[in-house]
């Protein structure tokens, strides 16, 4: 089987979306560098994988996917064993409560953190932009009603979706990789279960594997 | 009515539109309990057990339940869908499914925060005694446009969004769709787009949706004949 192949560097939260998923199942991929200074993925070859002219674009063999919670599914499913499976997909009760909770990592969690992301390190970094500090205070507040939730949840089972992990928990990997690297770190303390969650996680190769990734410069 | 599966929810929301579009299209045993929305209901318990962030639909199908529209749509035609016309999802191809999840992914990122500012500008805010922004209608309405260009290059190619095949990812977008078109004047958006109004156009002929259709048209009042 050849690699499949994933475009955007790993300093992407999205593609190291997609990379923790590849490394969970321990699928072959190659990584293809965009250049996004140089507007590579606005450009027609890029555009032929992403319409939207965003990154990831994945491609495996002759199917060329976007919208990397998509193409975390995909690789999921493909790969799916007794052992590894994050997805559940043959229970639809297990699977209804996988798709829940990924969900509320699409539009709970991510709308709450991606703005902290973004002001504290995003704009600053690549942009030269200076935070808004009333955006990332409003989000923290967020985040905080968010994490309430969560910690209801997670001081009761193990994962979100039940004793077994899911994509629904690596789907919370790379912006909260990109949180914890900010001054707001520290909101997790005042939440014991989620905060032995992430720990957790972190400890899964996969994790480990794509944070150092995620270091490299772009 | 009454069965096993029980939606809480009114049918003016996009969002519980969807679930119910399901449920019609798989011909699923259901209720729907509607919430006091003024009286801010979905706010407390004992809703808030269903449903931990306070928002429509939840759903209930004897030990299961549920929230999120998407999720809970995908439990629906998983549970009750079969093969053919009621499958919705082609969970027996890698290659349809992930098309499926792709084009459930733009609805969610691409097209409903551009389409749902418009909706709820024209069409909620009025709706709850408010006036609308022109200037936001006019910036959302920019990024619509620019999102419907995508779809009439992909839908001049496909009959569906995920294929040849109608789904999920088709059946997503009906409600904010529905609310511009039969509630403001911008269906134009729309109609200047052969393939968009072509798609639009297979997708009101379904039974599920001319059920369906009304329910939002009442819910919301809305401008045009239903």
């Amino acid at each position: 089987m050849a690699p499949v192949k994933v475009f955007g560097s790993a300093a992407f939260t999205n593609v190291a979306r997609v990379l923790v998923c590849l490394e969970e199942v321990g699928a072959d991929y190659e990584v293809v560098d965009i250049d996004f200074l140089a507007k590579e993925h606005k450009k027609p070859e890029h555009l032929a994988g992403n319409p939207f002219g965003e990154i990831p674009a994945f491609q495996d063999g002759d199917l060329v996917l976007f919208e990397s919670r998509a193409i975390a599914k995909y690789v999921l499913r493909k790969h799916r064993t007794d052992e590894v499976d994050m997805l559940r997909e043959s229970n639809p009760e297990e699977a209804a409560t996988v798709d829940v909770w990924a969900e509320v990592e699409a539009h709970q969690y991510s709308k709450a953190v991606a703005p902290i992301v973004y002001e504290c390190i995003v704009y600053p970094t690549a942009y030269g932009i200076p935070t808004n500090q009333k955006v990332v205070d409003e989000s923290v507040e967020k985040l905080k009603k968010v994490l309430e939730v969560y910690e209801g949840r997670l001081s009761k089972q193990e994962y979100l979706a039940g004793s077994f992990i899911s994509v629904a928990d690596l789907n919370h990997f790379p912006f909260t990789l990109r949180f914890m690297e900010t001054a707001y770190a520290s909101v997790f303390d005042s939440f014991p279960s989620v905060k032995a969650w992430w720990e957790k996680l972190m400890l899964r190769p996969s994790m480990k594997k794509v944070s150092a990734d995620m270091q490299r410069k772009v | 009515m009454g069965g096993a599966v029980k939606v809480y929810g009114v049918a003016a929301s996009p969002f519980v539109a969807t679930v119910l579009l399901c449920l019609e299209e798989v011909g699923a045993d259901y209720e729907l309990l509607p919430l006091d929305m003024a009286a801010r209901e979905q706010r407390t318990e004992p809703y808030l057990s269903r449903n931990p962030f306070g928002k429509i639909p939840a759903l209930e199908d004897r030990e299961l339940t549920i929230f999120e529209s998407r999720a809970i749509s995908r439990y629906v035609l998983r549970k009750y869908g079969g093969t053919g016309a009621t499958d919705l999802l082609r969970a027996s191809s890698l290659e349809e499914s992930a098309m499926v999840d792709v084009w459930m992914e733009v609805e969610a990122h691409q097209y409903q925060p551009a389409i749902a500012n418009i909706v709820r500008q024209c069409v909620i805010l009025p709706f709850i005694g408010g006036a609308r922004d022109q200037a936001v209608v006019d910036e959302y309405v920019g990024k619509l446009e620019k999102v419907l260009d995508v779809y009439e290059a992909r839908l001049s190619s496909s009959p569906y969004l995920a294929g040849d095949f109608f789904s999920l990812a088709d059946l997503v977008h009906f409600g904010f769709t529905y609310c511009l078109v039969a509630g403001t004047e911008y269906a134009t958006l729309l109609e200047s787009r052969a393939s968009v109004m072509a798609w639009w156009g297979r997708i009101m002929t379904r039974p599920a949706v001319r059920k369906v259709a009304p329910l939002i048209h009442l819910g919301l009042k809305l401008s045009s004949p239903a």
